[in-house]
């Protein structure tokens, strides 16, 4: 699914990745853990195609593509999708329009004709109920007013309806209560369960997370780097020890 | 060009040649008012760049080339076909054309759809059927709130101006369809300078919304400053909604004036896509208290176009409130100025106003020029102001492309936005949609 191999990125000059590898096969999903700062977010912009961040080396491979020649746009036909760490506000643009723009635009690259309004309504009522969104939002602009939680849960919302092959999210659960969390995980898990070949790739501060997703590999993250994998019960002892035991263990 | 500079300009010669606009008994008032302006124009003269009022746009143009007044026997070559070809669908049935600063329609189709008590008529006609009550109401209100002194546009305007479309909406009446009014440019002489004059008394009670949309028949350049006088009684709510749509070498300044009562509601909304340089400038009265003033505007530009929205808006009176939002997305090399006064007079105690204007530039050649200015005497009143300038909002446009939309019609759908705001002011649903497809239309040239 994808292939990471010697990843380096900086912005305004600044070096964020430091030669970063990580594989994610299909119907994995990876957590990548960190302090901030470590580059963890960068790593998902990255992926995106912000213009912003410059890769200065490395190789990123997206089913069999090189995944850093394609436009955001082209990424997101492809099926990667990335759930923002921050959710834009888009005045004066209305969700529903929107998202059917979006999914229309994937849909033509597949060669697909666009849907019809009226079908299209109900697909996104639909997609609404599975992360209790409420659908009045539906008629609003792009997360203009929105709680952070109403945003969060737009972004799976979103993910939801366009069906991606790779998720990733950007520190998806920050700033949610417990509630949210559960909300936003158990639509998550229901992308995972709806594909088995559907892969996901979680960035999270927080261990808190992954005791609702839970992940098949963990991976730490420090100074742009990884520097642990394992299983998910790597998150149990990051919890435990803290990051500082990884950074002593990194400096010896 | 130093040769023809020192020439006499052509409005001066000009005026000789401006034909009596009603019958010889009658022309000596005309000739009066015409006369006193064509002297108050040539004492202020063309505003030169040093002129603060006109810093950001420049119309020595209008000296240097030559310009001859539109013969009203031009009007009978545009057939109605060609008048008509402008006219955007579903706006009113109450449409009618003026053809270079002439009435061209036949008037009493458009009156029997009026209200009864509404009067539409031309001040020609007015004297020609010596109509003393409508004449009464000509001069009661013609030139008062447009006046001519220290005003350039509306001396301009009045020394040659060809006839008046007068509406008279007595009090309670309610026009419920809009009159929409296209003033074309025929192009038919090289060069015209077009006039055309609108005033409009609404009276107590009453609503009229009118539509003012300009246009040219062809691209031969020529040049319009037009004048509308709006008077608005108590209570009353009329909107006013101008449409700038000619080719790209017309010169166009517009004059919109208006004073309104109490409890009174008034919306201007001005919309430019055509023109070389165009000038809107609106000039509201707030003179009655609890009175509310609109101020809208939606510009968009690209080549080589100017646009500048000048306006002054007067609280005179307490708890008023105004709301003055103008935007501007300019492409290519335009221009786009906005300079906006607010005079909250001595008085004018509880008044709430607020004006903000925002522009976007889409080319790095592209440059605006914006001038808010509060002019506040009285000291409880909340005034607000706003404007920025700027690019399109990198973010929002990857957020929008990281969901698989296309860069273009990610633009594209960030600035329909931009302006969304404020074409969603325009409350009548075909015009609306008309302008909001301009907008997009426009972008994708």
């Amino acid at each position: 699914m994808l292939n990471i191999k010697d990843l380096k990125a900086e912005i305004d000059g600044k070096k964020i990745l430091k030669g970063l590898n990580l594989e994610i096969k299909p119907g994995e999903t990876h957590a990548i853990m960190g302090v901030n700062g470590s580059g963890k977010s960068t790593l998902a912009n990255v992926l995106g195609g912000r213009e912003e961040y410059e890769v200065t080396g490395g190789s990123v491979e997206f089913l069999g593509q090189n995944l850093l020649d394609l436009d955001p746009e082209e990424r997101a036909r492809e099926g990667l999708f990335l759930a923002f760490q921050y959710p834009v506000e888009l005045p004066g643009v209305l969700i529903s329009y929107f998202l059917r723009t979006a999914y229309n635009a994937i849909r033509e690259h597949r060669g697909e004709a666009p849907m019809p309004v009226r079908e299209f309504s109900k697909l996104i009522q639909e997609k609404a109920k599975l992360l209790e969104l409420n659908p009045e939002l539906l008629q609003r602009s792009v997360n203009e007013g929105f709680s952070g939680g109403e945003k969060k849960r737009n972004e799976i919302f979103q993910m939801a309806l366009l069906e991606p092959k790779l998720c990733i999210l950007d520190e998806t659960d920050s700033g949610l209560d417990i509630d949210a969390l559960q909300v936003v995980s158990s639509g998550v898990n229901t992308l995972r369960e709806q594909d088995p070949e559907r892969s996901f790739l979680v960035i999270t501060h927080y261990q808190r997370l992954l005791n609702y997703i839970v992940p098949d590999y963990v991976h730490v993250m420090i100074d742009g780097r990884i520097v642990k994998s394992g299983g998910k019960e790597l998150a149990l002892e990051l919890e435990e020890k803290g990051y500082s035991s990884f950074q002593q263990s990194l400096a010896s | 060009m130093t040769q023809q500079e020192s020439e006499t300009p052509w409005y001066e010669s000009s005026f000789e040649l401006l034909e009596t606009l009603v019958g010889d008994d009658q022309s000596a008032e005309i000739e009066a008012i015409r006369t006193k302006a064509h002297q108050d124009f040539l004492k202020i003269g063309l505003p030169k760049s040093k002129t603060e009022d006109w810093k950001y746009t420049d119309i020595r143009e209008l000296r240097t080339r030559q310009f001859s007044l539109a013969d009203k026997g031009v009007v009978s070559q545009v057939d109605d076909a060609a008048r008509k070809s402008k006219t955007i669908a579903d706006i009113s049935e109450l449409s009618l054309q003026t053809v270079d600063g002439f009435v061209a329609n036949n008037l009493d189709a458009l009156r029997a759809l009026l209200p009864k008590g509404v009067i539409l008529s031309t001040l020609r006609e007015a004297f020609a059927n010596r109509d003393s009550g409508l004449l009464e109401l000509y001069r009661e209100h013609f030139g008062q709130i447009a006046t001519t002194e220290n005003d350039f546009v509306v001396a301009f305007n009045t020394s040659f101006f060809q006839d008046v479309l007068i509406v008279h909406v007595p009090a309670g009446a309610q026009v419920e369809q809009p009159l929409y009014i296209q003033h074309i440019a025929s192009g038919l002489q090289q060069s015209t300078a077009t006039f055309p004059r609108i005033l409009c008394v609404v009276e107590a009670g009453a609503k009229l919304a009118l539509v003012e949309h300009f246009a040219t028949l062809t691209s031969e350049g020529g040049f319009t400053a037009s004048v509308t006088e709006l008077v608005v009684g108590d209570n009353a709510e009329v909107s006013h909604y101008q449409l700038g749509l000619e080719s790209d070498d017309h010169i166009r300044i517009s004059r919109l004036a208006s004073k309104q009562g109490r409890d009174a509601r008034v919306r201007f909304h001005s919309s430019t896509f055509g023109g070389q340089l165009v000038r809107n400038e609106v000039c509201p009265t707030l003179t009655g208290v609890n009175g509310f003033t609109g101020l809208y505007g939606i510009s968009v530009l690209s080549g080589n176009q100017h646009v500048d929205n000048h306006t002054v808006l007067d609280h005179s009176v307490p708890h008023c409130e105004s709301d003055e939002r103008y935007k501007g997305i300019y492409d290519g090399k335009s221009e786009g100025v906005f300079c906006g006064t607010i005079i909250v007079r001595e008085d004018a105690q509880k008044t709430n106003a607020i004006q903000n204007n925002a522009a976007v530039l889409l080319s790095d050649r592209a440059t605006v020029n914006t001038k808010p200015q509060l002019k506040i005497w009285a000291d409880d009143v909340k005034c607000t102001h706003g404007a920025t300038v700027g690019q399109l909002d990198q973010v929002q446009l990857f957020y929008l492309r990281s969901r698989g939309i296309g860069e273009k019609d990610a633009r594209n759908l960030l600035l329909r936005a931009f302006a969304g705001e404020v074409t969603q002011e325009i409350e009548l649903d075909a015009l609306r949609s008309a302008i909001e497809q301009m907008v997009v239309d426009k972008l994708s040239l």
